[in-house]
């Protein structure tokens, strides 16, 4: 046989059913069966799913392979990808039912320039009531893939999802493969390394497929605390990524009931679970009587507890984290480079400056007159002309209307928030 | 006083403003390359306002979303799409639908503003709600391209219904008989769409004509407009029952799928039922609810005629507020929403009241007494007039309620568990 155009490695555990939903799905796609193949990826030995698997009768070619024991999710992707045959990987989880133009798509963004596509999986609420937990689980899916989907967006770590994304095979070896020692987050820590790569990450709406969302609030819990674990896993080897992560801004944006759950998991171990497991229990009284902020503020407060649990198992003391913070900062050899530039240049010359240097962060000037900066953000891509742009209409759009005024482009004064016009109004627009 | 209402496109703009008519107060909506960025009163003077006084009031009211809406331009940028012309500017078709009943010469109106929009693929429906005579059918028999059906039962919000489940496209915009579009309106409505979890969106409604008090009155009482500037109403970041800001019915637009993802809208409410209002808000309502958004954005813009004597008013104000109490009659007695209580009285407490005591003292009165006695006396009615008017809703379609839950809250199945 030839090689196939795609592999699809598929990792799975004991999801026969789902797994099943899947390969099902795959055997409807518009991409010709004979231009891909699937790789399912045993976690842990399974006699009578391989046999099952076998005996399914797919119109594309299946590879089963397997490791003897459960080795985690990572190291089931990288033995599916090094059986793959194929010249672009697809790596898709097994609750995830492919869109018949989910291959496709991917193949094409990828000949369209992407070096990793990064696919859409709505989630799909179990069949039950859509109650509190479902629509908040929804909306953290659906808030991740917005980020994506606004124009001019900067990928970082955080972007790449396992669940449904494409890069070349070559690529892969490349950037290194999953790091199997992340036993959660290992989609993260691979996304650290192919931004330093500097391979381009795109999200391809179009890719899409039916993300058969599973969770439960005491999964999403644990999860939350494997979290934990797993960010101080990822500090230990990318030590500059301290301002990227939840628990390098936690100081800054916690509640008093997030900063007291935090100490008594550190220093109170038991009167913290008791607390945690009372607010857990009040969940559903708060959801029957409809009070949907305090729900949202005492869920974020749990899932922050959580989190902070799974840290205390890795560094046991508070003291000995801001020691473990203390390090990380010493050790980061990141120095980002911040590159200054001067609008009244002419937007045009000053896109492509930045797209040539594709700097890590932006200071940005009009005449002389300060605007605004992008700050660099360790995880981040570099960045493009077009990230510019969107800053602009986004976050620098105020200040940028101040220093045109200021500059004396336009009659305008921004002096305490109020955008009082001093002449008369323009008649027209500028050319930046 | 009559007040013209007039526009003025600040880009590129000539001195001075003629007004046709012999008024002497202008409603001037202003916009920069298309886009409404705010409005002014302004006195006239022999059929023209000034060029001075037009560029001084102009200097002293714009504000951030004339500033914002300029920078864009400058920048070409589009809000709802990113750099213009947009990658992936694909935008979803509409079905266009007006609900009507017994209104020929408004609704010939609409159609004629409706035929001026850019083709972008849509269709036109209209509704034509329990008529009396087939006045609305030759109407729109005059309209080849607009297709005619028929609604014998059921108030506005039937006919509504009626309209998602005849439209043969993605997204349906609707628009009141008694209101005319912008060329821009469609557009505006359904740029909003590209984020999957917003199930509707608003526009901005401007009154078409002021000729009577009693429609300066209306304008200053509940004008339909909610501002200049775009926004995006979640429910993480709202409480659903305070959708007031969100926009009104007579300019909206929802996805057809909003039949299956949140129910229909509860034809217990608004026109032709006893509670007489309040079903476009049960649904703003209902989508924030269950977690999804609804972006208001003042590009869709309509105008609308606005009752023409103070009776009419008075009755309106009074379907208002049966309205808005029937629905939260509803929320509460279907949704379980206890903060309706928090509402009612916020706004007895922060709106009612406080415009109540202004209406006494001549010096200060912004709405006559009278309209709003009627509309309290509406609220007095509303949750009754709820009840009612759901007996004639189950009377009227018994193999809908089987016990399951209604056709038009499937999600609210889940409240009866145990």
């Amino acid at each position: 046989m030839t090689h196939p155009d795609l592999s699809v490695v598929i990792p799975t555990r004991n999801r026969r059913a789902s797994l099943e939903r899947t390969l099902n799905a795959l055997a409807r796609q518009r991409l010709a069966a004979n231009r891909f193949e699937a790789v399912v990826s045993m976690d842990g030995a399974d006699e009578a799913g391989t046999r099952y698997l076998a005996a399914m009768n797919l119109p594309y070619h299946l590879t089963v392979v397997g490791s003897d024991a459960p080795r985690g999710a990572a190291a089931a992707r990288n033995l599916g990808a090094a059986s793959a045959q194929g010249e672009l990987l697809l790596f898709l989880d097994d609750d995830v039912e492919a869109d018949p133009g989910l291959l496709a798509e991917h193949v094409r963004a990828q000949h369209d320039g992407a070096h990793v596509t990064i696919g859409y999986l709505p989630p799909c609420l179990e069949s039950g009531p859509a109650d509190f937990f479902q629509r908040a689980l929804r909306g953290w899916w659906e808030a991740m893939f917005d980020a994506m989907r606004l124009p001019g967006h900067r990928y970082w770590f955080r972007d790449f999802l396992t669940g449904n994304c494409a890069m070349s095979a070559t690529l892969f070896e490349r950037v290194g493969r999953f790091d199997e020692d992340f036993r959660c987050h290992e989609d993260y820590e691979f996304g650290v390394r192919v931004v330093a790569d500097r391979a381009a990450m795109r999200f391809v709406e179009a890719a899409s497929g039916i993300h058969h969302e599973q969770t439960t609030v005491s999964r999403a819990f644990e999860r939350k605390r494997e979290e934990g674990r797993a960010d101080i896993q990822m500090l230990r080897k990318h030590p500059e990524l301290v301002p990227s992560l939840p628990l390098g801004i936690f100081d800054a944006f916690s509640t008093r009931m997030q900063r007291l759950l935090r100490r008594l998991a550190f220093e109170r171990p038991s009167a913290g679970r008791t607390l945690a497991s009372l607010l857990a229990r009040s969940l559903p009284l708060l959801e029957s009587g409809r009070f949907r902020g305090r729900w949202m503020k005492r869920m974020h407060a749990l899932l922050s507890y959580w989190y902070w649990r799974g840290i205390t198992e890795e560094i046991p003391t508070l003291a000995g984290f801001a020691a473990f913070l203390r390090d990380c900062r010493s050790r980061s050899g990141w120095s980002p480079m911040i590159l200054e530039v001067d609008l009244a240049n002419g937007l045009e010359l000053v896109k492509a400056q930045i797209d040539r240097r594709r700097p890590e962060g932006l200071r940005v000037v009009l005449n002389g007159v300060a605007v605004g900066d992008i700050a660099p953000v360790p995880g981040a891509e570099g960045l493009t002309g077009h990230h510019l742009e969107a800053s602009l209409a986004r976050e620098l759009s105020g200040p940028l209307v101040a220093a045109l005024g200021r500059s004396g482009a336009i009659p305008v004064d921004s002096a305490d928030g109020a955008w009082i016009a001093t002449g008369r109004v323009p008649s027209d627009s500028i050319r930046f | 006083m009559p007040t013209a209402v007039v526009e003025v496109e600040l880009k590129h703009r000539t001195a001075g403003l003629e007004v046709p008519g012999t008024y002497e107060r202008a409603f001037v909506l202003l916009r920069w390359a298309g886009r409404p960025v705010g409005q002014l009163l302004l006195p006239v003077t022999r059929g023209r306002v000034a060029g001075s006084v037009l560029e001084e009031a102009v200097t002293h009211s714009v504000g951030w979303d004339f500033w914002k809406t300029w920078l864009y331009d400058s920048l070409g940028w589009d809000e709802a799409d990113g750099p213009t012309p947009s990658v992936a500017a694909v935008r979803p078709r509409a079905t266009v639908a007006v609900c009507t009943r017994e209104r020929p010469n408004e609704l010939a109106r609409c159609l004629f503003a409706l035929m001026a929009l850019p083709d972008e693929g849509q269709e036109y429906l209209v509704v034509d709600n329990r008529p009396s005579t087939d006045a609305t059918a030759r109407v729109v028999a005059s309209y080849p391209r607009v297709r005619y059906v028929r609604q014998d039962e059921g108030g506005l919000d039937a006919a509504r219904n009626r309209a998602l489940r005849e439209a043969r496209h993605e997204i349906v915009a609707f628009t009141d008989d008694d209101a005319f579009v912008d060329p821009g309106w469609l557009r505006g409505l359904t740029r909003n769409f590209r984020d999957p979890l917003v199930q509707c969106a608003t526009g901005l409604t401007l009154p078409a004509e002021l000729e009577t008090d009693a429609q300066e009155c209306f304008e200053r009482y509940a004008p339909f407009g909610r501002g200049y500037a775009r926004r995006i109403f979640d429910s993480a970041e709202r409480n659903p029952m305070a959708v007031g800001p969100v926009g009104a019915g007579a300019n909206m637009a929802v996805r057809r799928s909003l039949l299956e993802t949140v129910g229909g809208f509860d034809e217990a409410l608004d026109g032709g039922t006893p509670t007489r209002s309040g079903g476009d808000h049960e649904m703003f309502s209902r989508i924030l609810a269950a977690g999804y958004r609804i972006v208001y954005d003042p590009a869709a813009l309509s105008w609308h005629k606005h009752r023409r004597t103070y009776r009419e008013l008075t009755e309106t104000a009074r379907g208002y507020g049966t309205g808005v109490y029937a629905m939260w009659t509803r929320a509460l007695v279907v949704g379980r929403e206890l903060s309706v209580f928090k509402q009612a009285f916020a706004w007895l407490r922060h709106g009612q009241i406080p415009e109540l005591a202004r209406s006494l003292v001549p010096g200060r009165r912004r709405v006559p007494l009278g309209l709003l006695v009627a509309e309290f006396r509406g609220c007095l009615s509303g949750p009754a007039a709820y009840f009612a008017s759901r007996r004639a809703v189950r009377r009227r379609t018994p193999e809908r309620w089987t016990g399951q839950g209604s056709p038009w809250r499937p999600r609210q199945r889940a409240l009866r568990r145990t």
